[in-house]
């Protein structure tokens, strides 16, 4: 080890990663104790549960406890994320003023991770690097007016800034939280889908909600189809898109431009307009009602998604082709070798974007499948309304939502750079 | 390798952009394609290099009729404008790529980039991506790229036109080492007339899809077929004037310049501007500006209505405002006024 920091950041890495394991297994312990209630009970019966020596354990106690351990999740894999990115920059030496200030405001959000031994750690750490990267004094040549008015300016501006971010921010964050919230509610919390209600203690999370949301809904199966689906689309999407757009591009041929312009127009006819004529063609030409072909082959191309590699393809030079040309490259290779790579981060936009369309589809799945071969988003709808009352028991079904939309959240973690590209040229789309 | 063109013509759906032309690239020389934009000069590389089909005509390859041959058979390596280097290859990669589809063992290909890139001076470069070189080093790679496969003919598409101007006086005499190092064959299309005059043993000037003339750079600079060859070689430009041979002397306004042995008639007469010389015996032209350039000195004055430029030793060039100035005759240039055609004595 060259220097204290590294050993530092290691400590602190270790200590999060160690708190993170912790709490996932304790977590998963408790909900594996929890118990499924009855179907029917109108109102929540106070349960108790024995555990490692204890007994009669109100099942209120283990809400906090469970909570906590999903408030200590919440906190430290950020944390961790970021110590790790950090790691690189103190194993250098390549860090700033400012990496000091982040570690120190992490020390003091992992107070809140109830990981003192990560705090105490980071805070350290954070101080070092101050001590070592002392503040810059820039010396300005401004008078003194001028000086004090262009901070006012850029305070102001900061200000107003966050405030308007803050607010966007709220009002897209708002309708998760109240999902999340709602998920996990008890009935007797729950008054009406209505009434919002933003505020639960720890004591009243009632976490067995998404166990019982699992049982009454077989989302092992849904997501087991939907996964199916998702992923032959894109595999059939990618490769039809890749030939087509690659002949739109390259290849020259009599009407050419005809057909592009034709399947252009397609893009202009809102997609309801022809569910019913596809579900004619599916149900009684091939009689593939209620099949996966009837999920997969309709959506196995999209002329959107021609377009936008067309226009990719396109912009690669003419030489390059020629170049190969010249060089005895036949247009299959040229594909493969040269404007594949050229083009791979709109083939990554094209396959994210196409995966999130099959994870949210609704009308069509609806439309041809019965409920062996239902997606995630029509089990949701159908799962948790009970067919004799039509009533729909919410907080299930916002359990579910909560454990649907978590894999879409990471995948827009992960690739948020490449939808964002997407989304940018459609307008609309994703 | 030679290469001889026979009647090679290129019609586009409106336009002949190469109209019957029958020229020959002489074995191991390098040979520079010249002519204004839109000249033909560009279709007719891509003929040789095979990328583009002629309408008509045949094109050998020492004896071989490659007319209808596809562009990886006929053995050239072509560079483009614009270098055409993969973008997410690096410059090993680039170079090795043509040798994939020649069966060679990994071994050799290695051995033949590594070669490659000592003989254009890339050998540090290897791991780079094309965008992170200069210029005139993108340029090399695709030199490099363009001879691993050892060609029988070098083609470059005006190689130096998207280098600043001193890279361009540097990589134009890189290029004319590896060719002399190499002995290769080769052909290079440019509209720069001083960088084909420079560098080339033969220049072949073109206009509307035409060969104008060909020949050795000086003789053709000295020996301009007609007026277009005439005014598009040789930087200032030459000075045209209308004149007229009248009982065997060679007249401009009132100014008689000499004597020819042709029948009288109305003559298109061209003076370069180095040719004229300082004379007591010459005639007098009132100077109305001068620039001086260390060496020379380009004077401007008024000769018969046009404005002329001569370009004299600085040391014969007085602050006297007239000037009396002399033209040897072999230096007078006299065309036809309609056909633009050199009259011949």
């Amino acid at each position: 080890m060259k220097n204290k920091l590294t050993i530092y950041s290691i400590i602190t890495i270790f200590s999060e990663l160690v708190w993170i394991i912790g709490s996932l297994l304790t977590f998963y312990y408790f909900y594996r104790l929890l118990d499924v209630p009855e179907e029917d009970q109108i109102f929540d019966v106070i349960r108790s549960y024995d555990f490692l020596g204890f007994k009669n354990v109100p099942e209120t106690t283990l809400n906090i406890i469970m909570s906590t351990c999903v408030l200590i999740l919440l906190i430290s894999t950020p944390l961790l994320v970021m110590n790790y990115k950090n790691h690189h920059t103190l194993k250098n030496e390549t860090y700033e003023r400012e990496t000091g200030i982040y570690l120190i405001i992490a020390g003091i959000l992992s107070i809140f991770s109830l990981n003192i031994f990560a705090t105490v750690v980071c805070i350290l750490t954070g101080i070092t690097i101050m001590i070592k990267k002392p503040r810059v004094k820039i010396k300005f040549v401004e008078t003194e007016f001028e000086k004090k008015d262009i901070k006012i300016k850029s305070f102001v501006n900061t200000l107003l800034l966050f405030f308007f971010l803050s607010i966007v921010a709220i009002i897209v964050i708002v309708p998760f939280y109240w999902m999340i919230l709602t998920s996990l509610m008890s009935k007797s919390n729950f008054s009406d889908y209505t009434d919002m209600n933003l505020y639960l203690p720890f004591s009243d999370m009632y976490w067995i909600n998404f166990k019982e949301a699992l049982t009454k809904a077989d989302f092992g199966l849904y997501i087991k189809n939907t996964l199916i689906v998702a992923f032959t689309t894109t595999i059939g999407t990618v490769f039809t898109t890749i030939l087509a757009a690659f002949a739109f591009s390259r290849l020259e041929f009599k009407g050419r431009e005809m057909i592009f312009t034709t399947l252009l127009m397609t893009m202009m006819v809102p997609g309801e307009l022809y569910v019913i004529t596809n579900f004619v063609t599916i149900s009684n030409t091939f009689h593939w009602y209620n099949t996966f072909e009837a999920l997969i082959v309709p959506f196995i191309t999209d002329v959107f998604y021609i377009f936008f590699l067309r226009q990719t393809f396109k912009q690669i030079p003419d030489s390059l082709y020629k170049a190969a040309k010249v060089d005895g490259c036949s247009d299959l290779k040229f594909l493969m070798r040269v404007m594949i790579p050229i083009a791979m981060p709109t083939l990554i936009t094209i396959t994210i974007l196409n995966a999130l369309g099959t994870w949210n589809a609704y009308v069509w799945p609806r439309l041809v499948t019965e409920s062996d071969h239902y997606l995630v988003s029509i089990a949701l709808r159908t799962s948790f309304t009970n067919s004799a009352t039509q009533m729909t028991d919410y907080r299930l079904q916002m359990a579910a939502a909560t454990i649907i939309t978590v894999p879409i959240l990471i995948v827009f973690l992960f690739a948020r750079k490449y939808i964002m590209r997407g989304v940018g040229r459609s307008g609309t789309k994703g | 390798m030679e290469v001889r063109l026979e009647g090679l013509t290129k019609q586009f759906t409106e336009t002949i952009a190469v109209d019957n032309v029958s020229v020959t690239f002489e074995s191991g020389k390098l040979i520079g394609l010249l002519g204004p934009s839109g000249c033909g000069k560009s279709t007719t590389l891509f003929m040789i290099s095979g990328l583009l089909k002629p309408t008509k005509g045949k094109i050998y390859f020492g004896n071989d009729d490659v007319t209808n041959l596809a562009p990886e058979k006929r053995g050239i390596g072509l560079v483009f404008q614009n270098y055409a280097l993969y973008p997410h290859m690096t410059v090993q990669q680039n170079i090795m790529f043509p040798l994939e589809n020649l069966k060679l063992s990994r071994q050799e290909a290695l051995e033949r980039t590594k070669e490659m890139a000592t003989l254009v001076g890339i050998n540090e470069l290897l791991d780079r991506k094309p965008a992170q070189l200069s210029g005139g080093q993108q340029q090399r790679v695709a030199i490099a790229r363009a001879l691993v496969k050892k060609p029988r003919v070098l083609l470059l598409d005006e190689p130096l036109s998207n280098l600043d101007a001193r890279l361009r006086l540097q990589t134009r005499e890189e290029i004319r080492r590896i060719q002399r190092e190499t002995g290769i064959t080769t052909i290079f299309v440019t509209h720069d007339q001083e960088e084909a005059m420079s560098i080339s043993d033969k220049i072949i000037v073109m206009s509307k899809g035409l060969v104008q003339q060909e020949g050795i750079p000086q003789v053709v600079y000295n020996k301009p077929i007609n007026l277009f060859v005439s005014k598009f070689l040789g930087n200032p430009p030459i000075n045209t004037f209308d004149g007229k041979i009248s009982n065997g002397k060679i007249i401009i306004g009132d100014i008689e310049l000499g004597k020819t042995n042709c029948n009288d008639q109305n003559v298109v007469i061209g003076i370069r501007p180095e040719d004229f010389k300082v004379a007591e015996d010459g005639f007098e032209v009132s100077i109305t500006d001068l620039s001086r350039i260390g060496r020379d000195t380009t004077v401007y004055f008024n000769l018969n209505g046009i404005e002329t430029r001569a370009l004299i030793n600085s040391e014969e060039v007085s602050t006297v405002n007239k000037i009396k100035l002399k033209v040897k005759r072999e230096k007078i240039h006299l065309f036809n006024p309609e056909a633009g055609d050199c009259i011949n004595e």
